[in-house]
């Protein structure tokens, strides 16, 4: 893992179908020493990363993201020009306490970063 | 295996990423449809976690493995390793996860090539056990 951290979550709110999640990138995450030397793009691996903390957080156990069925990368996440992303995120139950669908979108007001659909287990 | 045709610090001319972020150690073959790639992973990679190689480095590997696929032929035309990102992942399935120590070897094939879109098919391999597989649209950044 990184030893200067991604990111932070700033707040987590739930709402009737979904949990919102405000998040802080951090630029200063040595992830960007080597992605890219020229230019600082926060990798999508890592997004996705963070999108499993986030639904470790929901569930309250640590997660192992099992399958994927579709990831789309909407747009460039740079930290120096948009450190503040918002995650909303749905955790539905296939085997209840084992496996769950999860949906998610990371955006900033309105634009879309990344729209994953996928599939977790309990590790 | 065969010996590689690029290894260690010489994929840093088929690929942008620079440590800590270098996610493929070996490229063994790369032909106009397909690759085979390797990654030698170390205990001090940023993607292990009590001692396991995580989804996210796995899906790193694959992309980075396409990067290196894609890279080659700039690098025969003398030309610098190009920016790619990934567009779109599809059928991601992960089966169990490495262990620090271990080379995984994966293998990349090209499904479809249109307008600077190229959809792979990987396959990732631990002593020839299914590790990971998954489709990855990459788009490449040409100067």
């Amino acid at each position: 893992m990184f030893k200067t951290p991604f990111f932070t979550i700033l707040s987590k709110e739930e709402q009737a179908d979904a949990t919102v999640f405000e998040l802080q990138l951090n630029p200063d995450c040595e992830v960007y020493q080597g992605h890219f030397p020229e230019k600082a793009v926060a990798p999508g691996v890592c997004n996705i990363g963070m999108i499993r903390s986030c639904a470790e957080e929901m569930a309250g156990r640590k997660l192992f993201l099992n399958a994927i069925s579709q990831c789309k990368f909407t747009a460039l996440v740079t930290p120096g020009e948009c450190p503040r992303l918002s995650l909303r995120a749905q955790l539905t139950p296939i085997e209840p306490g084992q496996s769950w669908k999860l949906r998610a979108t990371l955006y900033h007001e309105d634009k879309t970063y990344l729209e994953l659909k996928a599939e977790v287990m309990t590790a | 295996m065969s010996q590689a045709l690029f290894e260690g610090e010489q994929l840093y001319g088929l690929i942008p990423q620079r440590p800590p972020m270098v996610m493929v150690s070996h490229l063994f073959k790369a032909t106009e449809t397909e690759a085979e790639t390797a990654l030698q992973i170390k205990p001090d990679n940023c993607f292990c976690s009590d001692n396991l190689f995580t989804e996210p480095g796995l899906i790193e590997h694959i992309a980075q493995s396409a990067a290196a696929f894609a890279g080659y032929p700039h690098y025969l035309a003398g030309k610098k390793a190009p920016l790619g990102f990934i567009g779109e992942i599809r059928k991601f399935a992960a089966y169990r996860l490495p262990e620090a120590g271990n080379m995984i070897h994966t293998h990349i094939q090209v499904v479809s090539e249109i307008m600077g879109v190229t959809l792979i098919q990987a396959e990732t391999t631990l002593e020839g056990k299914p590790v990971a597989s998954c489709q990855m649209k990459i788009f490449i950044q040409n100067d």
